[in-house]
């Protein structure tokens, strides 16, 4: 391969300590895969505890899903640019705060999903088997803002350190 | 993706060879959680060991392995590492399946006890 073939994933830190995290990957869920893998040695890097690391993991697991699977719908099996997503992560005391933007389609009516949590039948065959992606974002990110400019789509969020403890506070209130 | 197979008496274990269950690998999956649980016994347990993260597509495909299974088959989990039983619990999906703490848990815990 030559050396200036493009790479489904590009990563790059940056700020004192490396304490912030640039990727640009490709609209595959492959590149998701792969840019997975840099996160976690990211994080790994920057002692990111476990409970804030499993649900940054969820977070952007599902974020990213989302633009391939959704934004991007349309270009699917054609050759995207591998700057089609970009990412930027900080590395804050209390938290990360997550940058994703994407030249793909906008989000319909320019609004997040509100994420509901789908019904669970007691018929095993009326179980549902997606449309869990928003909600395990909006139970584990804050702060989310999406907003559209200039072909591009932008949302930040924020993942607290202490999410998981309000969360067991409030699984077990 | 590698599936591990195991029959343990009555009981089929299949165990995922991987750490995570994706959007990439999800419908893979689910073909071949088919190939191996169609003719198996009732109870099959999904041994999650290896898995350090499921998202909402592999959880899909997961809930999608035990609708595709015959009438009177049961699929239940054994095993769920700390962040895949976080998904499992907010999801309300550790309400649907029956989840062991081990495989060993598993094995001896007939469907029917009582």
């Amino acid at each position: 391969m030559p050396a200036d073939a493009p790479q489904d994933v590009v990563m790059a830190v940056s700020g004192p300590d490396a304490k912030v995290l640039h990727l640009s990957l490709s609209p595959t869920p492959d590149a998701v895969r792969d840019a997975h893998i840099r996160i976690s040695a990211w994080m790994d890097s920057r002692d990111v505890g476990a409970v804030l690391r499993g649900n940054t993991e969820i977070v952007l697991g599902e974020a990213l899903n989302n633009i391939v699977e959704h934004a991007f719908a349309k270009w699917a099996g054609t050759p995207a640019p591998s700057d089609a997503i970009r990412l930027e992560i900080r590395h804050r005391d209390t938290g990360l705060d997550v940058c994703i933007r994407d030249r793909g389609e906008k989000m319909p009516g320019l609004v997040l999903p509100t994420g509901q949590l789908p019904a669970l039948s007691d018929q095993t065959e009326l179980l549902p088997e997606g449309g869990f992606g928003w909600f395990l974002i909006r139970q584990l990110a804050s702060g989310l803002v999406y907003y559209r400019q200039n072909g591009w789509n932008r949302l930040d969020l924020v993942i607290d350190d202490n999410t998981g403890a309000v969360e067991d506070l409030v699984s077990t209130a | 993706m590698e599936l591990g197979c195991e029959r343990i008496g009555e009981v089929l274990v299949i165990t995922p060879q991987t750490d995570r269950i994706d959007a990439a690998v999800a419908i893979k999956f689910k073909d071949e959680m088919r190939a191996l649980t169609t003719d198996g016994p009732e109870r099959i347990v999904l041994n999650l060991a290896l898995v350090g993260f499921v998202d909402s597509s592999g959880l899909g495909a997961i809930v999608g392995a035990m609708k595709q299974l015959a009438l009177g088959q049961q699929l239940e989990l054994a095993s769920l590492t700390p962040n895949v039983e976080k998904v499992f619990r907010l999801t309300r999906m550790d309400r649907v399946f029956r989840i062991h703490i081990s495989v060993d848990d598993a094995i001896g815990e007939p469907l029917h006890a009582g």
